[in-house]
């Protein structure tokens, strides 16, 4: 799955959908990221879809670095954004 | 007589309505950002709006409003908060909605104004943004809140089975279907979604409670899940329905909420209850729920209380509406009603015949009730009335650098509305002269030890058959110098006249007058307070003015409860019959010489000095021979504002119920009548004109 490391160690680009057919690849993607300590920046921009187990799965990292006393950011959050609200669920760490 | 029901003229009145009662709540708005119910009505105000339109197939205006519209349940659901410009846009939209609804086809200029305020809007309150916590979709248009009739909020607990994700079925699509059926609040709970390290992420850790309000029934709520697989924990339960009783409006307390959910045992509730801390706070402290469980049920309570509310406020507005003119119709009617009863009552006492003398009388009693109830259904509270001047001031203010304070009081007071409708324009004038030339901007307040912000007080009250109503502002008042001075400029009066205070105030009413230094756009309309004086008269009422250099103005006016019928004494003078209105009449002496003092028109009444006005000298130019009415006259005493005078007359006949008519050309410029009433006897009687006789007894005397 296309799923690179940006030029930024702390920022992770993710591209494809982000939806329960693709959402092993990304969560092996976000947690090599994670690997090192500190916050973690997801960039949506190449995501062109987004389902309940993608919004489930970025709820997951955000907890796990709140536990680590880090933060999650997502940018270009807006499918994310759209498909938490039709939830009614909060969309973790959305800029 | 029945109008034919045009749906689109229908459509505007109803609008009409809904625009002003959507600016009612944006102005109580921005003295109160944090009134939600303000929130809510103007919401629903747009609702509605954009529900006829959309039947009707004004596509604008639906669209439209459908944007500002979700903009405010976006800020009613918490998402964003008031902004002044909120209120700005909210205004704006209003105005937009007004003309789109004055046109039958949009042009490009009024689209485009449109566009530009949906743009504002939504660069203001980017509507993707912070939609946390639980979205509320407006239903369908065609389903208004308004009917809510056998409607039933369900609460759907949904705990789906962590394989939800691999068998397709998707909880999003059964939210989707469950909206088509009504309103839905939907709550996401996240709480078992563990880090991702130990996250299986094709396993669904997600749940739902979703409290859906509908009148589909239970059935077609449960066929939404009909094709779920039965591992999925699926709780359907009725927390409120339009048949229960509506003045309970207390709904479960939080605990209980939780506990009846299953969020936490009857046991932890109990433990957190002893902390006697804030309970919600409480339990999540303590690890027994999650946030935005708590949150979720705090909003469920809120949803049931408002639901309740509002079916309470439909139930006790129990209304139907009845066009205005129907409402005339009736009055006149009943008015006519009045007059033929006077006629059959003479006829009654001609022939004598008892039986017929009683039916009258029995007659008069019914037509008497029938005539206060058609009165007030013709009654509407000032609030109508006056709430329309808060944009005006609120605008007016802002263009003239001003920070004023609008305060209403009375607003239940009720009038005719036919009265309410020509005090428009008059008050209008009042409020313009007020902003303009009685407050002052902020600065110049506080250089005169003032509050920055200048009151504006409108107040009515009940006063005999008359609502007296006080316009005062706080301002620097009238400017007696100035007026004198340009009195004299205008001929008004001589340059030796000495006049007191209040004389010089009075002197704003006289014709042509004006202070102004330059004409501004406000009050410089061509249009002085003659006009409003004549205005009021008209009407039958009064107004006189109380100013103190520095400390402000008042405008007192009096307004009688109703135009169409007033009850009066029949006076006559000269075989002429004249009517004063009963509320003005004080009492009826006999006139005499020692109660006359000298060639004066001045007497002696209780121990004052009264002036007095002879009516056959007044009307008919003759002095007084007292050979033709055989030496006796009566004098009939009657007050006007806080003025007291005698009117002399030949003879007083009785009390009379009647339909005022306006006088043709022929009595105009006619000072001291204003109508005239049909009597029994089919002659007409010429009603007194109080105010202005008294006014000029005072000059005269």
């Amino acid at each position: 799955m296309p799923a690179r490391t940006g030029t930024e160690a702390s920022t992770l680009v993710l591209e494809g959908p982000l939806t329960f057919q693709t959402i092993h690849a990304h969560r092996d993607a976000i947690m090599k990221s994670m690997g090192s300590s500190g916050d973690l920046t997801i960039d949506l921009s190449g995501v062109e879809s987004i389902d309940l187990a993608g919004a489930q799965l970025l709820v997951a990292v955000h907890r796990s670095l709140a536990a680590r006393n880090a933060s999650l950011r997502v940018t270009h959050a807006e499918r994310y954004r759209r498909i938490c609200g039709f939830a009614g669920i909060q969309p973790l760490g959305a800029t | 007589m029945s109008p034919s029901v045009d749906p689109l003229e229908t459509f505007r009145e109803e609008v009409t309505e809904l625009l002003s009662s959507l600016e009612r709540a944006l102005m109580k708005l921005e003295d109160d950002p944090a009134d939600t119910g303000m929130i809510d009505e103007a919401f629903r105000s747009m609702h509605t709006i954009k529900g006829s339109g959309n039947m009707l197939g004004l596509t604008e205006l639906g669209a439209f409003t459908h944007t500002v519209e979700t903009v405010f349940a976006h800020v009613r659901d918490g998402h964003a908060a008031v902004t002044p410009r909120l209120i700005e846009l909210g205004l704006a939209a209003r105005d937009h909605i007004e003309s789109l609804l004055a046109t039958v086809e949009p042009d490009e200029r009024l689209n485009a104004d449109g566009a530009a305020i949906v743009n504002e809007l939504l660069q203001e309150y980017p509507l993707d943004s912070g939609r946390a916590g639980g979205a509320t979709v407006p239903a369908a248009p065609a389903a208004t809140e308004s009917d809510a009739q056998g409607e039933t909020t369900w609460r759907i607990q949904l705990l789906p089975a962590s394989s939800a994700f691999q068998t397709g079925n998707n909880p999003v699509p059964l939210i989707r279907e469950l909206m088509e059926l009504g309103e839905v609040l939907v709550a996401g709970f996240t709480d078992q979604v563990p880090p991702v390290e130990e996250l299986d992420p094709e396993l669904c850790m997600l749940s739902w409670d979703i409290l859906l309000t509908t009148d589909a029934g239970e059935n077609a709520v449960r066929d939404v899940f009909i094709f779920v697989d039965d591992d999925w924990d699926i709780r359907i339960a009725a927390i409120d329905e339009s048949s229960l009783d509506a003045a309970d409006l207390d709904y479960k307390r939080l605990g209980e909420i939780l506990v009846e959910r299953g969020d936490i045992t009857a046991d932890d509730l109990a433990n957190a209850v002893n902390t006697r801390s804030y309970i919600g706070d409480t339990l999540v402290q303590q690890g027994f729920v999650s946030p935005e469980r708590v949150e979720a049920a705090l909003k469920e309570q809120d949803l049931v209380r408002k639901r309740r509310e509002s079916r309470q406020s439909l139930e006790t507005s129990n209304t139907i509406k009845v066009r205005t003119e129907k409402l005339d119709t009736l009055v006149n009617l009943v008015g006519e009603f009045v007059s033929e009863h006077a006629t059959l009552q003479r006829l009654a006492t001609q022939a004598g015949d008892p039986e017929i003398l009683s039916t009258a009388e029995r007659l008069e009693g019914l037509i008497r009730d029938t005539r206060d109830l058609a009165m007030q259904l013709h009654m509407v509270p000032v609030e109508v009335l006056f709430s329309g001047y808060r944009r005006l001031v609120r605008d007016l203010a802002k263009e003239l650098g001003k920070d004023v304070k609008l305060v209403l009081e009375g607003v239940d007071t009720e009038l005719d509305k036919n009265i309410v409708e020509r005090l428009k324009d008059p008050l209008l004038h009042i409020i313009r002269n007020s902003l303009d030339h009685g407050l002052e901007t902020p600065e110049e307040r506080t250089a005169a030890g003032k509050h920055p912000q200048g009151t504006l007080i409108m107040k009515a009250y009940y006063s005999g058959a008359h609502v007296a109503m006080r316009i005062s502002d706080d301002g620097r008042g009238i400017n007696t110098d100035a007026v004198r001075e340009k009195a004299i400029d205008r001929g008004l009066i001589s340059e030796d006249a000495q006049l007191g205070e209040q004389e010089l105030n009075e002197l704003i009413f006289a014709p042509g007058f004006s202070t102004a230094k330059k004409t501004t756009s406000v009050s410089g309309r061509g249009v002085g307070m003659d006009v409003v004086r004549q205005n009021i008269e008209n009407l039958g009422g009064s107004i006189r003015i109380e100013s103190e250099r520095g400390q402000g103005s008042s405008m007192h006016l009096r307004i009688p409860l109703t135009l169409a019928i007033v009850e009066g004494l029949l006076v006559e003078v000269a075989d002429q019959a004249y009517m004063a209105t009963m509320s003005s009449v004080v009492e009826c002496v006999e006139l005499d010489d020692s109660n006359r003092r000298g060639d004066q028109k001045l007497m002696q009444y209780r121990g004052k000095l009264v002036p007095f006005i002879d009516l056959r000298e007044y009307f008919l130019g003759i002095t007084e021979n007292r050979e033709m009415t055989g030496g006796r006259r009566q004098i009939l005493m009657v007050h006007s504002e806080d003025r007291m005078i005698g009117l002399v007359v030949d003879n007083i006949r009785d009390t009379f119920q009647s339909v005022v008519k306006t006088l043709g050309k022929m009595y105009e410029g006619v000072e001291g009548v204003s109508g005239a009433v049909v009597l029994g006897d089919g002659r007409l009687a010429l009603m007194l004109d109080i105010d202005r006789l008294s006014r000029l007894a005072a000059h005269t005397a």
